[in-house]
């Protein structure tokens, strides 16, 4: 038997019952400010343990909810950095290209790019400039690096550029030091090549080569690339060039449409 | 041992005034736990035992509210040995009438709560969240004995 059974066994019951209610009497009184004491120490025996730990899942809570406040907030703080950043990108390269002269003879019309073509290197660009915008056929593209392509297609807003990278695509070049002229033209496993230079033609590493005017197509003096490889091929009459274009063609963001000025 | 029984009732009855009630309430109607282990203990414990133990958990219940201490005491020593004499003189021993003696008891505590401390508004009251609270609290209280009794096995006496 328990203390407890032991302590109630020997005690009257009546005398129990009087206790109790005599007790609970004191703390139904008002001027006995009994039920404090009482309840303050219940609190901090019992209550406290749980409030506590109550008040620490609440705070918890809280930090959670506040922890997403702040990953949404960070989110949306990195797009508008990004953002930034772009413009400030776009900034640079738009005060590059501001003080970028036409030949003499031509405008300019600012396009920019909404779509690429092109299995591993870019060859085809769609541009926000179509005949609405008096686009034509076979204008020449150009940006503030160099010769870039020609339009082919030209649909109401839009218009497609067939890029220099186009295995197609021909250009009539000239060295820009010998004037010794031939034909420019992307080949897939050599790069930007120059074709029909003649054997003894004074060409060297480093040497810039522009478009001849050739053709009529493009005007002549638009940068086409760089020099970066000869080799003189005994059994064949002619050099073989290869050349590092003057323009990124990975990179297309703004670009110029070369018109000829109507007087 | 049947201390450390005590005091754990005890504790658990702090655990839902403080965390419980707020977290299982249903539209402001809340589960009379303490009610439920205190009459209990009535049912299946002395007289002796059923009082202190009816008194020390109304204080502890209402710790929160001392100026209602004085009348949850009261209501639940009466309330208990109430039942703790109803249950002698019936000689009550199956336990849907053990839990309707509980439920009748939660009832009439639910309601005297209510005279001592909402006068003014007692039918309201008494409609809105003594009579819903006490259907939660039988609810709760038949899922108990249910789920002891079938871990007793037919000890169910023994459980408290």
């Amino acid at each position: 038997m328990s203390w407890i059974s032991g302590i109630f066994s020997r005690s009257s019951r009546k005398l129990h019952l009087i206790l109790i209610l005599l007790f609970g009497i004191a703390l139904s009184l008002p001027s006995l400010p009994l039920a404090m004491y009482v309840s303050e120490g219940i609190l901090q025996t019992f209550y406290l343990p749980f409030a506590s730990m109550k008040n620490s899942v609440e705070e918890l809570r809280q930090v959670h909810v506040e922890n997403m406040r702040l990953r949404e907030s960070l989110v949306d703080a990195n797009v508008k950095l990004s953002m930034l950043e772009e413009a400030g990108r776009e900034n640079i390269r738009l005060r590059a290209v501001l003080g970028f002269e036409p030949p003499t003879g031509y405008s300019l019309l600012p396009a920019r790019v909404i779509a690429i073509v092109g299995d591993r290197i870019p060859t085809e660009a769609v541009v926000n400039r179509g005949y609405l915008d008096g686009v034509t056929v076979n204008e020449p593209i150009i940006n503030e690096e160099g010769l870039l392509g020609k339009i082919v297609s030209v649909s109401h807003s839009f218009s497609t550029v067939q890029l220099l990278t186009d295995p197609t695509n021909r250009v009539a070049v000239r060295i820009s030091e010998s004037r010794e002229m031939g034909i420019a033209k992307y080949v897939m496993s050599q790069g930007l090549i120059v074709d029909n230079v003649p054997y003894q033609g004074d060409v060297k590493q480093g040497d810039l080569v522009v478009s001849s005017g050739l053709g009529g197509l493009y005007p002549p003096g638009l940068v086409v690339g760089t020099v970066i490889g000869v080799e003189r091929p005994k059994q064949d009459p002619f050099l073989s060039i290869r050349l590092a274009p003057a323009a990124d063609f990975n990179s297309l963001d703004e670009l110029f449409i070369l018109r000829v000025k109507t007087p | 041992m049947r201390a450390i029984g005590y005091l754990l009732y005890l504790v658990l009855i702090a655990f839902h005034e403080v965390i419980l009630r707020g977290a299982t309430s249903i539209g402001g109607v809340s589960i009379n736990l303490p009610a439920i282990i205190v009459f209990s203990v009535a049912l299946h414990r002395s007289e002796a035992e059923s009082v202190w133990f009816a008194f020390i958990a109304a204080m502890v219940m209402s710790a929160g509210v001392p100026l209602s201490m004085g009348y949850q005491v009261l209501t639940m020593v009466l309330i208990s040995l109430a039942i703790y004499h109803a249950r002698e003189q019936l000689n009550v021993e199956s336990m849907v009438t053990r839990l309707a003696m509980l439920i009748v008891g939660v009832l009439v505590h639910n309601t005297l709560m209510l005279a001592f401390t909402r006068p003014s508004d007692f039918w309201y009251q008494m409609w809105r969240f003594s009579l819903t609270g006490t259907v939660y609290t039988s609810a709760v209280a038949y899922l108990i004995y249910t789920i002891a009794l079938g871990r007793s096995s037919g000890r169910h006496r023994a459980l408290f």
